[in-house]
């Protein structure tokens, strides 16, 4: 289905220290590793979910492919060019075909402009278009996700949380993008406007074919908007797989923990497997794999070598010591005897 | 009789905007060491209801109307400032929202766990003291209790403050604890620990609790009872069997369904229409008639009735007339 397409953004080996600094020198006398060496691909129309709790490195990958932070090391490469490399022109074109949906639409959107300036300011930049041709954009964006032509006149304060949200996604259509970044896009909205929003994600973007790389922590949201799930854990990707796949056979340890705490079986039952502990810290990962210290299936291999990420089945990549060396029917044994140690 | 009664409460803001019904007529009941779930969207009146109960409401906009609350027989609307300080924090403890502001950043951890306990059981010995609160942070199972006592808020991470302030709410041995969603600020995993925790210290002493959520999921997973809240009124209640078994109400079912299973595929999800209605201009009729797909003539023209379905299962909705 994709195999034969090359994908419009190539993540390899990336990576992101922040320096800590120290004395008026600034010399650096330690480093927060945010995304320590991730690689991923996204494809034409197809959508990609980094996710993880607080800390697992998935915004600053998400800053890294809006430009708004410069890789340590390793490529993102967009129609044959490393983003970090761009002339302006092609720099510019980029940032049209990647745009950005944020969390919190209250903050960000502009409370002192309409909302046909905010839809048709990318419009302006990009495509140097006439007034009258921005403002019937403006009236077809607005219809496109579920608003009125006659909000354009209105300020964003005059809008409940999902609308905003709307005339957020509004501006990031504006400018024929391939590619859009959710940032967590509907955690901060109430539960009942949320379906809404998901329905109209998932609709333009099989209208007009954009890609989304989806950041969230929330397994419901990413399973339903996202064709593949890559799950992140102290800069890592620590397991991939498609997104059905991986919510129904999870692999990782920290996978598995994170999905069975998001399914509900039996009410009043509370919590059956719970992971151990809190996420380390990026500044001092601990050695070996960085799961270790939490995982109930931990062996001496897992506190030394860090593992490597291995497809283990087709389409299904996975970071852990547990199923390396494993014959393929082997898989499943083991994938099941980790959730037995989960539970205990 | 039960430990906490609320009946027919009406706790209105009166804004420069507008008189505001954000609890417009709210019941219910929680037995002792049970749990109920108070679910309702942002603006449904969920935390006004909570704040009328500690009578805590914002000055001078808030005010509490008509309505009983009954906390162990007496009613705490009727009660002295003076009367109310005695209960609040000894008899009814709270879990706020979040754990980044509800610790004060200038005091160390042991101050701010003993200063409720000198102030309502009258301990003066510091030696006691550090006693009891180390004892109370092994409850809420916070590793190597002696050393954090020494620490500040901003030291400990999200997951531990939030322990912090659940022993907080623990130290007097509460009757019942109020928490306002008190995982929202939390990771994933830390969550799920921190809601085992609280069922346990519930179920090992037998103090209620009413949590608050957005999360019908969540509510379901914890409570014993759920009550379903729209606009300032309780539109569904009932054991969380019941209601998960059969959620009936048109919102509440809706709240259930627009969450997308993990487990299974699907392509669209239900969506409801339209938004919260505004709480100073309610629509005539039920609340939810303007978004509702099943809503009749007579749902624009009358509030329903709370019906009974069955046995502790209520629903205000005119279908099940």
């Amino acid at each position: 289905m994709m195999d034969n397409e090359a994908p419009i953004i190539k993540v390899s080996h990336l990576k992101k220290y922040f320096p800590i600094t120290k004395g008026i020198f600034r010399r650096p006398v330690a480093y927060v590793k945010a995304v320590d060496d991730i690689s991923f691909q996204i494809f034409q129309g197809r959508s990609l979910a980094l996710a993880g709790e607080s800390g697992c490195g998935k915004t600053t990958t998400a800053r890294m492919l809006l430009l708004l932070e410069n890789p340590t090391d390793g490529k993102i490469t967009w129609e044959g060019r490393d983003i970090t490399q761009l002339s302006a022109w092609h720099r510019r074109r980029y940032k049209q075909r990647t745009q950005a949906v944020f969390q919190d639409p209250s903050s960000s959107l502009n409370p002192r402009m309409r909302v046909k300036d905010i839809v048709s300011e990318p419009l302006i930049i990009n495509m140097r278009i006439s007034k009258k041709d921005a403002e019937n954009r403006v009236s077809e964006l607005l219809q496109n996700v579920g608003l009125r032509p006659e909000d354009a006149n209105l300020f964003p304060h005059e809008f409940s949380g999902g609308q905003r949200q709307r005339i957020a996604i509004a501006r990031a259509l504006s400018a024929n993008p391939k590619m859009i970044v959710l940032d967590e896009p509907v955690s901060s909205i109430d539960v009942s406007m949320r379906s809404g929003i998901m329905n109209l994600l998932k609709d333009l973007s099989e209208e007009f074919g954009i890609s989304f790389l989806v950041i969230a922590h929330d397994f419901s949201t990413i399973r339903f908007m996202s064709h593949e799930i890559a799950i992140m854990y102290l800069g890592h990707i620590v397991e991939q797989a498609p997104s059905g796949i991986l919510c129904t056979e999870p692999l990782h340890p920290y996978t598995q923990g994170l999905i069975a705490s998001s399914i509900m079986t039996k009410p009043g039952a509370g919590f059956k497997i719970v992971l151990r502990g809190e996420v380390g810290s990026p500044l001092n990962p601990p050695p070996g794999c960085p799961f270790h210290p939490r995982c109930p299936a931990v062996f001496s291999d897992c506190r030394e070598i860090a593992p490597h990420f291995k497809e283990v089945r087709p389409g299904h990549y996975v970071a852990c010591h547990l199923y390396t060396g494993q014959d393929a029917s082997r898989i499943d044994v083991v994938r099941q005897e980790t959730i037995l140690k989960l539970e205990r | 009789m039960a430990l906490l009664e609320i009946e027919d409460l009406h706790t209105y803001l009166y804004t420069r905007w507008g008189t505001v019904k954000a609890v417009d007529g709210t019941s219910f009941s929680l037995e002792r060491g049970k749990t109920l779930g108070l679910v309702g969207e942002s603006g449904c009146g969920k935390s006004m209801t909570l704040l009328s109960i500690l009578r805590l409401l914002p000055w001078p906009a808030g005010r509490i109307v008509s309505g009983r609350i009954l906390f162990d027989g007496e009613d705490l609307v009727q009660k002295s400032e003076g009367e109310l300080e005695k209960i609040r924090g000894k008899r009814i403890g709270m879990i706020p929202q979040d754990p980044y502001t509800s610790l004060n950043p200038v005091f160390n951890i042991e101050k701010q766990m003993t200063e409720p306990i000198q102030i309502h059981l009258g301990l003066k010995k510091r030696q006691v003291l550090k006693e009891r609160v180390t004892e109370i942070l092994r409850k809420v199972r916070i590793g190597d209790p002696e050393k954090r006592l020494e620490c500040y808020p901003h030291q400990l991470s999200g997951g531990m403050r939030q322990r912090v302030v659940g022993g907080i709410s623990i130290s007097c041995n509460p009757d019942l604890i109020i928490a306002d969603e008190p995982t929202t600020a939390l990771d994933v995993s830390v969550q799920a620990q921190y809601i085992n925790l609280i069922r346990d210290i519930q179920s090992t002493y037998n103090v209620a609790l009413l949590y608050v959520s957005h999360d019908l999921s969540l509510i379901f997973r914890i409570c014993d009872q759920v009550a379903v809240m729209y606009a300032g009124k309780i539109v569904e209640k009932g054991s969380v069997h019941e209601i998960f078994k059969e959620t009936l109400h048109p919102y509440s079912r809706a709240l259930v369904t627009s969450i997308p299973p993990v487990d299974c595929d699907i392509e669209r999800l239900p969506s409801i229409p339209g938004q919260p209605p505004k709480l100073f201009a309610l629509p005539q009729g039920c609340y939810f008639a303007p978004r509702c797909p099943h809503a009749m003539d007579k749902c624009r023209q009358a509030y329903p009735e709370e019906f009974f379905v069955s046995e502790g299962h209520s629903v205000s909705c005119w279908r099940y007339a």
